[in-house]
C-alpha cells in the first residue's frame, strides 16, 4: 500500500468484513484530548492503544475522546469504563502505561492500582 | 505552547468538534520563497457570539466550566507574537468559525509542524462521525486527504493501523522526508 489511491480499493475490499464501532461495543476507552491532554502528550498515548487494540485485534472496545475535566496536573488521563465495573481512571498515561493498561485491564480484567486516580461507581 | 504545530491543529479541530462542527478543513501552505507557513482550519460549527470572539485570545477566559483558563487559542496568539506572525480568527453564529495563522518560515521560534499523520489518526479515530479534510501545499505541490475516502473503515482499529501505514508513505513520498 503506497498509495491514496490504495484506500479506495481497501475500502472495497473491507466492506464485507468490516465490523463497525457501535454504541453497544462492550468497553469504552476514553482518553482526555483537552489543550492540557495534548500539551502532556494525549495524541501519542491514543496512538499507543490504538496500536495495541490492532495488535491484539480487539474489536468490542471504542475508543473516544473528552475534553478537560479540570485535573490538568493528571493529564494524560484515561478512563476505562467496562459493564458492570466502576469507570476507572487513570492518570499520566505515557503511551508504555497505555499498552500495560490494555494487556492487564482490558484483557485481564486487572485493574492496575498504582495509576489509578480515581473510581466512579454506577457509571 | 505546545512542541508541534501538529499538536496545535489536533487542539483547534478538537474545539471545532466541541463546537458540533460536521466539517473541518485543514489548510497548511508551505512557501518558502515567501517565508511563509500559513494554517488555515475551517468549520462548520455553531461560531462564536461578539463577545466570545473578543476574548478567545485571552487565557483566562474559557467557556468550560471545569477551569478557568482557555490557553489554546492563545497559545497560537503567543507563537504568532513571538515570530512576527499574525493570527485571524473570523466566525459567525450557526455559521462556522475560521482561524488562520501566518508564520514566517525561517523564524527561530516557528514550531516544526510534526506529525501531522498522528493527528489525522487521532481525529479519524475519536471522531469518525466529521467529515474531515485535509490540504497541504508546498512550495505549489499539493497532497491532501478526505476523510470520505475512508469512512466505513474507522470502526476496525486493524484497519485503522493499515490506513495510519498509507498515509504515512504517501506524506512521505509528497513531502520527500523533508521536515519543517
Amino acid at each position: 500500500m503506497k498509495s491514496l489511491e490504495d484506500l479506495k480499493r481497501i475500502r472495497e475490499q473491507a466492506q464485507a468484513q468490516i465490523r463497525l464501532r457501535t454504541q453497544e461495543a462492550n468497553t469504552k476507552i476514553i482518553v482526555g484530548m483537552g489543550t492540557c491532554g495534548i500539551a502532556a502528550g494525549a495524541r501519542e498515548t491514543l496512538m499507543a492503544i490504538l496500536d495495541e487494540l490492532a495488535k491484539r485485534n480487539i474489536q468490542d472496545v471504542v475508543v473516544t475522546q473528552t475534553g478537560c475535566v479540570g485535573l490538568c496536573e493528571y493529564e494524560p488521563l484515561v478512563n476505562v469504563v467496562k459493564p458492570g465495573q466502576p469507570k476507572i481512571t487513570y492518570m499520566k498515561v505515557t503511551p508504555e502505561r497505555a499498552r500495560q493498561i490494555i494487556a492487564s485491564h482490558i484483557v485481564n480484567d486487572q485493574v492496575i492500582n498504582e495509576w489509578v486516580l480515581s473510581t466512579e461507581e454506577g457509571v | 505552547m505546545m512542541e508541534e504545530l501538529s499538536l496545535h491543529i489536533l487542539d483547534i479541530v478538537e474545539n471545532s468538534i466541541n463546537a458540533k462542527a460536521t466539517k473541518v478543513d485543514i489548510e497548511i501552505d508551505v512557501d518558502k520563497r515567501e517565508n511563509l507557513v500559513i494554517i488555515k482550519v475551517t468549520d462548520n460549527g455553531k461560531g462564536m457570539d461578539d463577545k466570545t470572539l473578543e476574548n478567545v485570545r485571552d487565557p483566562f477566559f474559557t467557556t468550560k466550566t471545569t477551569r478557568k483558563v482557555g490557553l489554546g487559542v492563545s497559545f497560537l496568539d503567543e507563537i504568532a507574537e513571538l515570530t512576527g506572525g499574525s493570527l485571524d480568527i473570523e466566525s459567525n453564529l450557526g455559521i462556522g468559525t475560521t482561524i488562520q495563522l501566518k508564520l514566517p518560515f525561517d523564524h527561530p521560534d516557528r514550531p516544526p509542524l510534526g506529525d501531522i499523520i498522528s493527528t489525522l489518526i487521532t481525529l479519524l479515530a475519536t471522531n469518525p462521525q466529521v467529515w474531515i479534510i485535509y490540504r497541504e501545499t508546498r512550495n505549489g505541490k499539493t497532497w491532501e486527504f478526505d476523510s470520505k475516502e475512508v469512512e466505513g473503515l474507522l470502526g476496525d482499529y486493524t484497519w485503522l493501523g493499515k490506513i495510519k501505514e498509507v498515509l504515512y508513505n504517501s506524506y512521505k513520498e509528497f513531502t520527500g522526508g523533508e521536515l519543517i
